[in-house]
């Protein structure tokens, strides 16, 4: 009997040689894409003003990168800027995703729209490096298919907020 | 409600003044030469703030582009948003050739900050649809603070959780950090300025600032599309 497991197991198996990337849904706002997990970075970056006071806490902004069908690294940023404790709640909750194995799906904010390779790179899973997308998304939730779940306004209260809040 | 916003001084003549009796005033009268009096700007509490909304939604002002950017309650705050534009416009007058503020903008900023989720993030450091943080309120309620100019009372962390009150709060806000990136820069800031301001992010130079800007131009040029094509 073909199982939900076997299903997903084949999915991850085969995912890199055929498509690391699918897009699931989209409208002309926002978009839902599945992503292989290693096809995923997550970074916390000091944005601290030099010329103010320092924050307590610091402040950061966190960032996913996932590769598109273009192979590029699109940025999908939390448009708020957070303090280091939930910028590193955000990256590791990425992280325990990529650890599960199973591909991450992701809601994001924003169209495609005529975004072209920049100068910058990123490193990804196993060194491999990549172009970074001139466009950027907002980050809603992203989730996979393990039950974890993770919001970027109401972190990992269950249930799942994508399914509660449909922002 | 005063409508005043610029700092007034008054000269106060010499009095006297009552005081407890003790071995240095045994008679209990003190004597107070004459000084100046700086007058504060409004100071408005919560009930103000809801009184004020009230009748400002009975007057004729500008609302943003009436699309939900793709969010559920895209829309249910344009009113507000609208109302408090208006507001502080009249309070803080743009100088010539200023424009002034323009309230797209601030629905745009509100979408980056928290998609129009009224409370978002448990245990968070910045709360409420604009992602005010304590340490701004606390400004925004010192009477002798950088925004004495026009400053809020009896408004606590949890009253940011409603819109009626974080509204207003963060429209007063972006107009000061007007102030702080024109006393910075030596010149008005352009609307992207502002925005790295409010979000301080004006003085860094990480790669984030730049995808901030470009997610908050993604909102705000949506809604001027939008508005052009529904002229």
């Amino acid at each position: 009997m073909i199982t939900k497991n076997f299903l997903v197991s084949l999915f991850v198996t085969l995912l890199p040689a055929c498509s690391h990337y699918k897009l699931v849904k989209a409208n002309e706002y926002w978009r839902e894409v599945l992503v292989a997990p290693n096809f995923i970075t997550a970074t916390c970056e000091d944005v601290e003003d030099q010329e103010i006071k320092k924050t307590p806490g610091g402040r950061f902004g966190f960032t996913i990168y996932f590769i598109n069908e273009r192979k590029l690294a699109d940025p999908v940023i939390q448009g708020n800027v957070l303090d280091e404790e939930d910028c590193l709640k955000r990256k590791k909750a990425v992280e325990a995703m990529q650890r599960r194995g199973l591909p991450i799906q992701l809601r994001i904010h924003g169209s495609e729209d005529d975004s072209k390779a920049s100068e910058r790179e990123i490193t990804f899973a196993h060194g491999r490096r990549f172009r970074v997308s001139t466009g950027v998304y907002q980050l809603h939730a992203f989730w996979n298919d393990a039950g974890d779940c993770f919001d970027s306004q109401f972190e990992d209260s269950k249930p799942c907020p994508y399914d509660r809040v449909a922002r | 409600m005063a409508d005043h916003t610029k700092k007034k001084k008054t000269s106060v003549k010499a009095h006297t003044r009552r005081v407890p009796v003790s071995d240095k005033n045994p008679s209990g009268i003190t004597r107070v030469r004459k000084h100046d009096r700086i007058i504060q700007g409004p100071r408005l509490s919560k009930a103000d703030l809801l009184l004020i909304l009230k009748a400002l939604l009975t007057e004729n002002f500008l609302r943003p582009t009436p699309d939900n950017l793709g969010y559920r309650s895209g829309t249910a705050y344009d009113d507000q948003i609208g109302a408090w534009t208006h507001y502080f416009n009249k309070a803080f007058p743009p100088t010539p050739p200023e424009s002034p503020l323009d309230p797209d903008l601030v629905k745009a900023l509100i979408a980056s900050e928290s998609g129009f989720v009224a409370d978002p993030q448990k245990n968070s450091k910045s709360l409420g649809i604009a992602q005010i943080t304590r340490q701004t309120l606390k400004t925004l309620l010192d009477p002798l603070g950088e925004s004495r100019d026009f400053t809020f009372k009896q408004i606590s962390l949890k009253d940011l959780k409603d819109p009626q009150i974080a509204i207003p709060l963060a429209v007063r806000w972006l107009f000061q950090k007007k102030i702080l990136a024109t006393k910075r820069l030596g010149r008005a800031p352009t609307t992207e300025e502002l925005i790295l301001q409010y979000k301080g992010l004006l003085g860094s130079t990480s790669d984030y600032q730049k995808s901030a800007l470009g997610n908050f131009q993604k909102h705000f040029d949506r809604l001027k599309r939008q508005k052009k094509a529904d002229r």
